[in-house]
C-alpha cells in the first residue's frame, strides 16, 4: 500500500512539475502561443493590448498587438492636423499575421505614401480574422473611427456575398435595426470566458485546444493518416444575391472616405461588382493583377511549406502595398 | 511512415502485440519483415521492389563470396559494389553529375540537350545501401560468415526501426540478433519506452520547433536582418542535432521493444572539445563506417603523413557527398576534412582523449572555451549543410559583413535560450548518467513515468495540431 502511495504521489508530482517546466519552455521557445483574444464589453471579442506573439502558420512573424488593441505601430487617437490617416478593415488577409509588420502591406503602403506626402501618412491595421463585412463595419464604428481616419479601406471577398455570422461574440450589426453592437448575443459568452481564462494564460492549453479543434474540424482519420486518404472538396461559390444587410450597410457608408478593395485572386462575382457600383462606392479590384503576378511566376498566395494557396505571402504583401499606394495617393489629397 | 506521426503509433500498436504473441522465431521474422515492408511502402510501395532487389543481390553475393575460390571472390565483391553503388548513383547522383557536367560545358559555350531526369529519391537509400555494403565487404574480408537464412538477411536490410535513417548497423552485431529474435527483457522494455518518449520529445518539441524558424528564414535570407539570419543558423544547429539524435533514440527504443540492441549514434556531440572528438560523438554509425570501409581501405594512416592527410580529406569529401548530391555537401565535408587535418597536425601524433572530464572544476573554464570554439566551428559548417544553393551562402556572408540589427533581438535571444537550455539539459543528463534513457536512473517508477507521460502528452498534442515534419536525414 505504502509503495503504491509512494509511486502514485511521485507520479502526480513528477507529471505536474514536468508540465510546469514544459509550459515555460513551450511559450518561450515559440512552440505555441497563448490566446490573443479576450472579451471586452465595448468591442466584443477583441485583441489583448500589448500581446506579444510568435506566429507560425503558412508564414512566420513576430510582433505585438499595440496598446490600442490593433496591429502595427501605435498611433494616438488624437490626430495632428498635418497627418492623413488611413484605416484598413478586413479579415485575416488584412490582419496578416503570416508576415512581420515590416513586410506587411500596411507598412509598404505607409512607406510609399510618405515618400510622396513627406511622412504625414499613418496607416492603421484593424484587420481581424473571421471578420465579414458587417463585422468590419461594426469595428470601424466602435474602434477605428476614434482615430479620426481620412480614409477607410475595406477589403472584401466573395465570402462577403452571403456572409453569415459564425461568431456572435464579434462586433456586429443588429439584423433587425442595423444598429452597431459590440456583440450579437451572449449565449456562448460564459463558455468562452471560462475557456479563454485558461487559453490566455497557458500555451500548453492553447496547443491542446488547437489539437482538439483539428480533430473536430478535420476528423480523426484525417489526423491519423495526415490526409493521405482524404479527398478535399473544393469550396464552391455561387453568384448568389448579395445579402440585404450588406446592401443596407453600403447605403450608410460615407462614400467620400471609403475605398473597397476586392482582395481575391479569383474573379469578382458580377452580382457583387454591380451592387458595389450601384452604391457608388469606389472599388479597386485586385483579382486580375494578382492573377498576372501568379502568371509571372510569383504566386502572391503561395507558401514554400504547403501545397495549396494560402494568405498573401511576403511578395503578395509588397505588391498589394505598392499597388494600393499608387491608387490611394490621390484619394487622400 | 514517420516516427513522429500518429499512424506510426497505431502501426506499433498492431506490430508489437502480434510480435509478442508469436512463439515461433520464423513466424516472428516473417511478421517483422512484413511490417518493415509496410512501413517502407507507406511512402511509396514501388520502393519495396528496390529493397527486395538489394536484399537478393547481397544475400546471393554473400554466399558466392564464401563458396568461390580466392581469385574469383573479388569479382563478386565488385558485382555487389556496382549494383549497390550503381543504384545509389542513378537515384541520388545522376542529376548532380549531369547538371555539373552540363554547367562545365555551358562554361565552354556548348549547350547540350537537357538531360536532367525526373527521379524520385527512395527514402533512406543511402542508409540501407551502406548497411548491405558493410555485409558484403565484411564477408569478403572474412570478418563474418555469410548467413544462409534469407529471411534474417532480408530483415537485416529492411528492419524498420533503423531502415530509413540508421543507425547504420553492422551485420556482425545485428544479424545474430535477428536470427535468434529473443524476447526483450524488462529492462529493455523500460529503456525502450523511455528512449521513444525522450526521442520523440527531442525530435518534435526541440527539432521541429527550432526548425520552423530556420526553414522560414533560410527560405529567403535576403529579407531578414543580420541578427535574425545568425539566429536561424544557430537554430538549425539545434534542429539538426535534435532531429537526428531524436530519431536515433526512437529507432533504438523501438528496436529494444523488439528485443534488438542498436548502436548509439550520438553521444552529446556539442560537448566535444575538439573536432576529432566531435566526429567520435556525431553520427557514430556513419563515421565508423567511413573509417572502416573507406579511410582504412585507402590506407588510413599507415602510408605516411601526406597520404594520411589525403585519405582524411577524401573520406570527408565523400562523406559530405553521401549526405546529398550537391556541392554544398561537398563543401561541408571539405570544411570538416580541413578542420580534422589541422587538428591532426596540431596533435603531433597524440591521441584524442574522450575521458569524461568536462565538468571537472579545475579544468572547466579551459574545457568550456574548447567546447565553445568547437561548437562555433561546427555551427559554421552547418551553413553549407542548410542552404539549398551556394548563392544563399553568399547572402549569409553579406549579411554578416553588413550588420543590421533587429527590432526582435530580445525575442530571438529568449527563443535561443529556451532551445539551448532544453537541448543541453538533455545532453547534461545523458552525459552525467551515461544513458540516453536517463530518466530510468530514477528508482521511483512513479516519478519516472510521470515525467515520461508529461513529455509524451505534450509531444503528441503538438503532432496532432501541427503537420509532421519529416526527419532531415530522410533526404539522404
Amino acid at each position: 500500500m505504502g509503495r503504491i502511495l509512494k509511486y502514485g504521489i511521485g507520479f502526480l508530482v513528477a507529471f505536474l512539475v514536468t508540465m510546469l517546466i514544459l509550459e515555460g519552455y513551450v511559450y518561450t521557445s515559440g512552440a505555441s502561443r497563448k490566446s490573443e483574444v479576450y472579451f471586452n464589453d465595448s468591442f466584443g471579442k477583441a485583441y489583448q493590448p500589448q500581446y506579444d506573439y510568435i506566429w507560425f502558420s503558412e508564414g512566420f512573424s513576430m510582433g505585438s498587438v499595440n496598446e490600442g488593441g490593433y496591429l502595427g505601430p501605435f498611433y494616438t487617437e488624437e490626430k495632428p492636423d498635418s497627418v492623413k490617416r488611413i484605416v484598413l478593415l478586413g479579415d485575416s488577409y488584412v490582419e496578416g499575421f503570416q508576415v512581420f509588420d515590416r513586410n506587411h502591406f500596411r507598412n509598404h503602403l505607409e512607406r510609399n505614401l510618405n515618400l510622396v506626402h513627406f511622412d504625414s501618412v499613418e496607416v492603421l491595421n484593424f484587420g481581424r480574422s473571421n471578420f465579414n463585412f458587417p463585422n468590419m463595419y461594426a469595428y470601424s464604428q466602435l474602434l477605428a473611427q476614434k482615430y479620426n481616419p481620412d480614409l477607410y479601406i475595406y477589403f472584401v471577398s466573395r465570402e462577403d456575398l452571403n456572409s453569415l455570422t459564425t461568431d456572435v461574440l464579434l462586433p456586429n450589426v443588429s439584423p433587425t435595426n442595423l444598429e452597431v453592437v459590440p456583440f450579437l448575443g451572449d449565449a456562448t459568452l460564459s463558455k468562452f470566458q471560462k475557456a479563454n481564462t485558461v487559453l490566455r494564460h497557458s500555451s500548453l492549453a492553447y496547443m491542446a485546444n488547437s489539437a482538439r479543434r483539428m480533430i473536430q474540424d478535420k476528423g480523426l482519420s484525417f489526423v491519423v493518416f495526415e490526409g493521405k486518404f482524404s479527398k478535399q472538396t473544393p469550396i464552391s461559390f455561387e453568384e448568389k444575391q448579395i445579402q440585404s444587410i450588406n446592401e443596407k450597410l453600403f447605403d450608410k457608408l460615407d462614400k467620400s472616405r471609403i475605398l473597397f478593395v476586392y482582395r481575391e485572386k479569383e474573379p469578382m462575382p458580377t452580382a457583387m461588382r454591380m451592387k458595389i457600383k450601384k452604391a457608388g462606392i469606389p472599388l479597386l479590384d485586385l483579382s486580375h493583377r494578382l492573377q498576372m503576378l501568379e502568371l509571372m511566376g510569383q504566386n502572391p498566395n503561395g507558401w514554400f511549406n504547403q501545397n495549396g494557396d494560402g494568405h498573401w505571402n511576403i511578395e503578395g504583401h509588397r505588391y498589394v502595398g505598392e499597388l494600393l499606394a499608387s491608387s490611394v495617393s490621390e484619394l487622400i489629397d | 511512415m514517420l516516427f513522429n506521426s500518429i499512424i506510426f503509433f497505431v502501426f506499433l500498436l498492431v506490430v508489437l502485440p502480434v510480435f509478442y504473441s508469436l512463439r515461433n522465431t520464423q513466424y516472428k521474422k516473417v511478421w517483422l519483415l512484413a511490417a518493415s515492408y509496410v512501413f517502407y511502402g507507406y511512402w511509396d510501395w514501388r520502393f519495396c521492389g528496390l529493397l527486395l532487389f538489394s536484399s537478393l543481390v547481397d544475400y546471393w553475393v554473400g554466399l558466392k563470396l564464401h563458396q568461390e575460390v580466392e581469385e574469383k571472390r573479388k569479382r563478386w565483391l565488385i558485382l555487389s559494389l556496382v549494383v549497390n553503388l550503381g543504384l545509389l548513383s542513378v537515384f541520388k547522383y545522376f542529376n548532380f553529375f549531369i547538371d555539373s557536367f552540363q554547367a562545365v560545358l555551358n562554361g565552354f559555350g556548348f549547350t547540350p540537350d537537357y538531360l536532367h531526369l525526373q527521379i524520385l529519391l527512395p527514402v533512406g537509400i543511402s542508409f540501407y545501401t551502406f548497411q548491405t555494403l558493410s555485409y558484403t565487404i565484411d564477408v569478403y574480408r572474412k570478418r563474418i560468415e555469410p548467413t544462409r537464412d534469407f529471411l534474417s538477411f532480408a530483415l537485416f536490410v529492411s528492419f524498420f526501426p533503423q531502415l530509413v535513417a540508421g543507425p547504420i548497423e553492422r551485420a556482425k552485431t545485428l544479424l545474430p540478433q535477428l536470427e535468434k529474435l529473443k524476447k526483450p527483457t524488462q529492462k529493455m522494455v523500460e529503456d525502450g519506452i523511455a528512449l521513444i518518449v525522450l526521442g520523440l520529445f527531442k525530435k518534435v518539441m526541440i527539432g521541429d520547433t527550432a526548425g520552423r524558424y530556420a526553414d522560414h528564414i533560410f527560405n529567403d535570407l535576403s529579407i531578414y536582418p543580420s541578427f535574425e539570419v545568425l539566429a536561424a543558423l544557430l537554430l538549425f544547429t539545434i534542429q539538426i542535432y535534435a532531429d537526428f539524435s531524436g530519431y536515433s533514440n526512437i529507432a533504438r527504443g523501438v528496436a529494444k521493444l523488439l528485443g534488438i540492441e542498436l548502436m548509439k549514434n550520438f553521444n552529446q556531440p556539442y560537448f566535444s572539445r575538439n573536432i576529432t572528438e566531435f566526429w567520435h560523438r556525431w553520427h557514430i554509425s556513419l563515421s565508423t563506417w567511413l573509417r572502416d570501409y573507406l579511410y582504412i581501405s585507402l590506407g588510413g594512416n599507415r602510408k605516411g603523413n601526406t597520404r594520411t592527410y589525403f585519405n582524411l580529406m577524401l573520406t570527408m569529401l565523400l562523406g559530405g557527398l553521401w549526405h546529398g548530391a550537391s556541392w554544398n555537401f561537398v563543401i561541408w565535408g571539405a570544411l570538416h576534412g580541413f578542420y580534422l587535418l589541422i587538428h591532426r597536425v596540431w596533435l603531433k601524433g597524440k591521441k584524442v582523449e574522450d575521458t569524461n572530464y568536462i565538468f571537472n572544476k579545475t579544468t572547466f573554464p579551459k574545457t568550456l572555451l574548447h567546447v565553445l570554439l568547437t561548437f562555433i566551428l561546427v555551427s559554421f559548417t552547418w551553413l553549407f549543410f542548410r542552404v539549398d544553393r551556394l548563392a544563399e551562402g553568399l547572402v549569409f556572408f553579406q549579411k554578416m559583413s553588413h550588420w543590421e540589427g533587429s527590432a526582435f533581438t530580445s525575442v530571438y535571444l529568449q527563443v535561443l535560450m529556451a532551445f539551448f537550455a532544453m537541448t543541453f539539459a538533455f545532453d547534461f543528463f545523458e552525459y552525467r548518467t551515461g544513458r540516453h534513457a536517463f530518466v530510468n536512473v530514477i528508482s521511483n517508477k512513479g516519478i519516472r513515468y510521470g515525467i515520461l507521460l508529461a513529455l509524451f502528452s505534450v509531444s503528441l498534442i503538438y503532432i496532432i495540431q501541427a503537420k509532421s515534419s519529416p526527419f532531415l536525414y530522410f533526404q539522404f
